[in-house]
């Protein structure tokens, strides 16, 4: 069995194996789908309808996919360095907190937005450096150290919009007061969502895009997530490599972060990012850790989440089964991983 | 038959692609006797003793233990007739104690560690050992672990214990307490194989001794036959017709030199001992040495990789001691290293590792902006120049097969005129042929740059050497020309029989 | 004062029980060198699976078994990518946490809010009545005893039996454990199916004990925070429970300071077990006992036969 399947793996060729491993998960989320009484054939067509084939659902998908774009893309950069980062949704929470200063402890100026932004990015930034400094000086796994500072960013905010930053006008209720209108990111197109952090969400897809394949940082790191031993050989500086890819990740999730602030929510609030940062380790991966790819992923994967949403509401699909779905996905695309492994043992 | 033999072989003969390992050798082992098995790297002795031990299947021959014939070749079935390696490297788990590891050998699911442990001691004080079974194995020295190795075989029933180079890796000191325990078990009525290169261990432990040449047995001396000439003559192929890249170049200045280097030993790295030399331009100095002496740590040395703690490192005559390797290869070093994976991503493609130590320089990027453009251009030509076989430049470079990954870092390293080029066994795991061309290709690029090659192989350092140094144990001889080399006495210090400062 | 003391103690021993759970059993999958992210998604699917059961049968002890097959169960899929396909144990780890999160959420929608029979609580006739020690240990529920002797037996089992001897080789080097004839992949599964049953277990005692009703994401962040308890328990059984309680005094702690008037930030003091694991992995690191206390040498590392040099 097992040598029928990897003659079957060596007999095919290497792209088609993340097209099998989404169609797989489709299959499977539909066997679920059908034990729960909903036809998988009918909830895929709406899907695509609601994601993709309107006005209203294209430019939510779009809006959805932002912050997965971003994160997903600093992820890309880690991982490419062979980073473990898991940490995007805590760089996540720490590019808002850095955006609340500016907005919540320094009186408004016209500049305000752009200052957001930039605590944002250092924040995040800082918050994926952090685990990187463990790393190369006391050579701590970064796997459990961007794990746990997830759980420190969030109840850092908890603690900020419980106490501190908390809205007396709320009631009691854990939310800070709404931001003015000249820290609001501007929306782009009327009757949407879609704010103006997806021309950052692009820009920076291309932008990490040309830095990992274009400069020689780029391909610094991606020397050393090859084989720190080569970078050895090379003469390349493993610090530089190491702090300036986490800082990277996290600084990108930190702008995802600052986008759901003044972009969508307005104000911060506790569990304010739906697991983007978990979320976008998939989209890392779906899109192979080339940039522009995790673009593709993350919108389609937008698409996919704003479908699944409004059947929550018309058929009474409960809003679980898009980490079902994404559970299974994650797991399926590991199909991938086996391939290219049977693929190296027999070359 | 002679009840006294243990193990017999007949005609073993086994063929790797490229090479004969054995060559139609017998072999005998006589019940309680010290057998040492002697030869280079490379001879054939850790292919012949994985016969026996069954990891490898002969092409031909028959192979006798207490004179049952072996059909079916496993260690399981060795191990069954009491035969156990005693692994150059241990596989003892290091965060065990001594006693949990002896204990993991034991079959069944009972552990009963009072009744074992006093078995165990048992046999610790018939051979006189000191051994604390309550330690973690990773605060054991290395020559303890391999008598812990030895001990979990003797818990097991062993009958016979093969040692692969046990001294390899182990100082002075421990070399002679590990001979006295080896003495010991030759009390306890065990036969060992004992596996080595060193002359001098063979003439004071043997009882026997069988030397291997090239997959050949020389022959096989009782201990009132050995002498240090008669081994060296078996051990060492002289007088056999070498063909000499002979293109003598003009010499020119020196372009590499350390002075009085020394480094420490720690971990895995043998210490460097007072090294000095010189290499021109124009000239081939051949570092020759069995492995495990010294060799890599001088090329890492040599090339910016480990710093010295003492002693100064001068390129053209600039010093560079303390600098990195990058400022090393500005200075137009070229370096093969004895991994060549240690030098290649093997994820990424031709192009991308072709330009691995010039994506910095000027030509290859501007403003921390490569030029693709150009690596590809030069790519190319790295291809062309040594024949590398590959679909295109933008495959990843672990389709390419050994041979060509070779090929393809050399090439690299000497496409860029360099004016220091230091290789480290260029020809391993080469056929014939292309070890020709290697030597060929190095020979041709003498004529400007300097070159420092470290090699294991006596003859490949005398077709292609100008002038030849010999380390042993972290020492440097004198250079020696080759026109008139002591081939005997080279031999004689790369197995320690005549040390260095003797011959110096 | 002194009963106050005693209360919170149980309290406190009781709330970190779950969390002890699911770190026992993540240790033992941990030990045999395997990394399994996904500990919050088997607890999710076993408090779900719990509560499902005790609803329907009236009785929370077949949950209770019910709970820990679930977890077991999915955690065969995380045996399947790490053992089988040799895959990233990281990635599989997380696709299991979502996964499970996911089919609790999805399948435990038509049960939200509803009432399910419960645990007693269990004092033990003479023990419960020792003052102080009593009131802590022996007035548990069924799970929290069952924690408390796991630990002693798991215990036991890693450093006193032939059978730990094996799981720890094949965690510390599997080569030398494939070496000695061992089977390295059967033992993985099988330390991955014990760290699912507990999983499911510690998901039990959530749906069961402490809140007995059923709420989407009710673990909430527990799984997370049993990997944690696994580090800050140094890989030991028996140094879990003390570390649990720990934990578990850290999440009541507030509530508690309010009561007796002291003001908090909510969320500072729950960021102390996060901030703690951080910096003792930081000490372990640095300290020169580093090579004692570390982490299975093989963990995370699939294991594949003579190809150690190739995938390091």
């Amino acid at each position: 069995m097992k040598k029928q399947i990897d003659e079957l793996i060596l007999a095919l060729p290497s792209w088609v194996f993340l097209p099998i491993a989404i169609i797989l998960s489709l299959i499977i989320f539909g066997v679920i789908l059908v034990v729960n009484d909903k036809n998988p054939i009918l909830v895929y067509h709406e899907i695509i309808i609601t994601g993709f084939g309107s006005y209203r659902g294209l430019s939510e998908t779009l809006t959805t996919s932002i912050p997965l774009i971003l994160a997903g893309v600093g992820l890309s950069i880690a991982y490419k360095a062979n980073l473990w980062n898991i940490g995007a949704e805590g760089q996540l929470y720490m590019g808002a907190i850095g955006a609340g200063i500016i907005a919540y402890e320094f009186s408004p100026t016209p500049v305000s937005l752009i200052g957001m932004f930039i605590f944002g990015f250092l924040f995040g930034g800082v918050w994926g450096l952090i685990p990187a400094l463990l790393k190369r000086y006391y050579e701590v796994n970064e796997i459990i150290t961007t794990l746990m500072m997830n759980y420190i960013a969030i109840h850092i905010m908890d603690y900020l919009v419980f106490g501190r930053w908390r809205d007396p006008t709320t009631f009691g209720f854990p939310f800070t007061p709404l931001l003015p209108d000249n820290m609001i990111i501007p929306r782009l197109l009327p009757g949407s969502r879609l704010h103006a952090t997806v021309i950052i969400a692009i820009f920076a897809s291309i932008a990490i895009y040309l830095l990992m394949y274009k400069t020689t940082e780029g391909y610094e790191i991606r020397v050393y997530g090859g084989n720190p031993e080569a970078a050895r050989y090379s003469g390349i500086n493993i610090t530089k490599v190491l702090l300036l890819s986490m800082f990277l990740s996290g600084a990108l999730a930190g702008i995802a972060g600052v986008g759901e602030f003044a972009g969508i929510h307005r104000r911060l609030t506790t569990g304010f990012s739906k697991g983007y940062g978990y979320t976008a380790i998939l989209i890392a991966w779906l899109g192979s850790l080339n940039p522009i790819y995790v673009m593709v992923a993350a919108i389609l994967f937008s698409g996919f989440v704003v479908g699944l949403d409004a059947l929550q509401i018309s058929i009474g699909l409960p809003f679980a089964s898009i980490y079902l779905f994404e559970g299974i996905l994650l797991i399926a695309i590991l199909i991938r991983e086996y391939a290219e492994r049977v693929k190296a043992r027999y070359v | 038959m002679n009840d006294n033999i243990i193990i017999r072989a007949n005609g073993i003969r086994v063929e790797y692609p490229n090479v004969v390992a054995n060559d139609n050798v017998d072999f005998e082992l006589l019940h309680g006797e010290i057998h040492g098995l002697l030869g280079e790297n490379g001879a054939g002795k850790t292919t012949l003793v994985n016969v026996i031990y069954g990891i490898k299947r002969p092409d031909s021959g028959e192979l006798y233990i207490f004179g049952d014939k072996i059909t079916s070749f496993s260690p399981k079935v060795a191990q069954r007739y009491g035969l156990y390696m005693i692994p150059q490297h241990s596989i003892l788990v290091e965060r065990h104690t001594v006693l949990e590891n002896i204990a993991l050998a034991l079959p069944g699911f009972k552990l009963n560690k009072k009744a074992l442990r006093a078995k165990v001691m048992r046999l610790i004080n018939r051979l006189r050992l000191e051994l604390d079974l309550d330690s973690k194995v990773m605060d054991l020295s290395v020559g303890e672990k391999q008598r812990v190795e030895a001990i979990r075989a003797l818990v097991r029933g062993a009958k016979v214990l093969i040692m692969d180079e046990p001294t390899s890796v182990l100082s002075p000191m421990e070399t002679y307490s590990l001979f006295s325990f080896i003495r010991n078990l030759k009390k306890e009525g065990l036969s060992v194989i004992f596996i080595t290169h060193r002359l001098r261990e063979v003439m004071e432990l043997c009882d026997r001794v069988t030397v291997l040449r090239k997959g050949r047995n020389m022959g096989t001396l009782t201990r009132e036959e050995m002498t240090i000439d008669k081994l060296t003559e078996l051990m060492f192929s002289r007088k056999i017709m070498i063909r000499r890249y002979n293109n003598r170049s003009m010499q020119g200045k020196v372009i590499l030199s350390l002075k009085n280097v020394s480094t420490f030993s720690n971990g895995g790295y043998i210490g460097l001992k007072d090294i000095s030399l010189d290499i021109r331009v124009g000239e081939i100095v051949g570092i020759v040495g069995v492995a495990g002496n010294g060799q890599n740590e001088l090329a890492q040395v040599a090339v910016g990789l480990i710093k010295p703690h003492s002693g100064r490192i001068i390129i053209d005559g600039d010093d560079l001691t303390g600098k990195s390797i990058f400022e090393f290869y500005k200075k137009g070093l070229a370096y093969i290293p004895d991994n060549i994976l240690d030098g290649l991503v093997l994820d990424m493609t031709l192009t991308e590792n072709a330009i691995l130590k010039l994506y910095r320089t000027s030509g290859f990027s501007m403003n921390h902006i490569v030029d693709w453009e150009t690596a590809k251009r030069y790519t190319s030509e790295i291809v062309k120049n040594l024949e590398i076989k590959t679909p295109s430049i933008d495959v990843k470079i672990k389709s390419l097969s050994g041979g060509n990954l070779q090929r393809f870092i050399l090439s690299r390293e000497l496409s860029n005129n360099p004016k220091i080029i230091i290789a480290v066994h260029p020809s391993r795991g080469l056929d014939l042929e292309s070890t020709a061309k290697v030597l060929g290709y190095l020979a041709k690029m003498k004529s400007h740059s300097g070159i420092l090659l470290i090699t294991e192989d006596l003859d490949e350092a005398i077709k292609i050497c100008d002038k030849i140094m010999i380390i042993y144990k972290g020492k440097l001889s004198k250079p020696m020309n080759i026109d008139n080399l002591d081939y005997e006495l080279a031999g004689k210090m790369m197995s320690g029989a005549v040390s260095i400062e003797e011959a110096n | 004062m002194f009963e106050d003391i005693a209360l919170f103690l149980e309290v406190s021993l009781s709330a970190g029980s779950v969390l002890l759970l699911a770190a026992l059993g993540e240790i033992v999958a941990e030990r045999s060198g395997i990394l399994n992210l996904g500990v919050e998604g088997m607890m999710s699917t076993g408090a779900l699976a719990a509560f499902y059961i005790s609803l329907m049968t009236q009785n929370p002890y077949l949950g209770i078994i019910v709970g820990g097959l679930s977890g077991l169960l999915l955690s065969l899929a995380h045996a399947f990518t790490s053992v089988t396909l040799k895959a990233n144990q990281i990635l599989s780890g997380l696709g299991l946490a979502i996964l499970g999160i996911g089919l609790s959420g999805f399948f435990g929608k038509p049960v939200i809010g509803m009432i399910a029979p419960s645990l007693d609580i269990i004092a033990i006739p003479l023990l419960s009545d020792i003052p102080f020690v009593g009131v802590i240990l022996f007035r548990q529920d069924i799970l929290t005893y069952f924690s408390l002797i796991s630990a002693l037996v798991l215990g036991y089992i890693i450093y006193y039996t032939k059978l730990g001897l094996v799981l720890r080789t094949v965690g510390e080097n599997p080569e030398a454990a494939d070496y000695m004839g061992i089977n390295v992949d059967l033992v993985r599964y099988i330390a991955i199916m014990i760290g699912g049953l507990f999983a499911g277990l510690a998901g039990a005692q959530l749906s069961l004990v402490h809140l007995p009703t059923w709420i989407e994401n009710m673990t909430a962040g527990r799984g997370w925070i049993a990997l944690a308890l696994v580090i800050f328990s140094l890989w030991n059984p028996m140094l879990a429970p003390f570390a649990s309680t720990f934990f578990g005094a850290l999440s009541i702690l507030p509530y508690y300071l309010q009561i007796f008037g002291f003001r908090v930030g909510t969320g500072l003091l729950a960021t102390i077990p996060y901030l703690g694991t951080v910096l003792s992995m930081t000490l372990i690191s640095m300290s020169r006992f580093r090579k004692y206390l570390g982490a299975p040498a093989a963990l995370a590392r699939p294991y594949i036969r003579g190809e150690k040099e190739l995938y390091k």
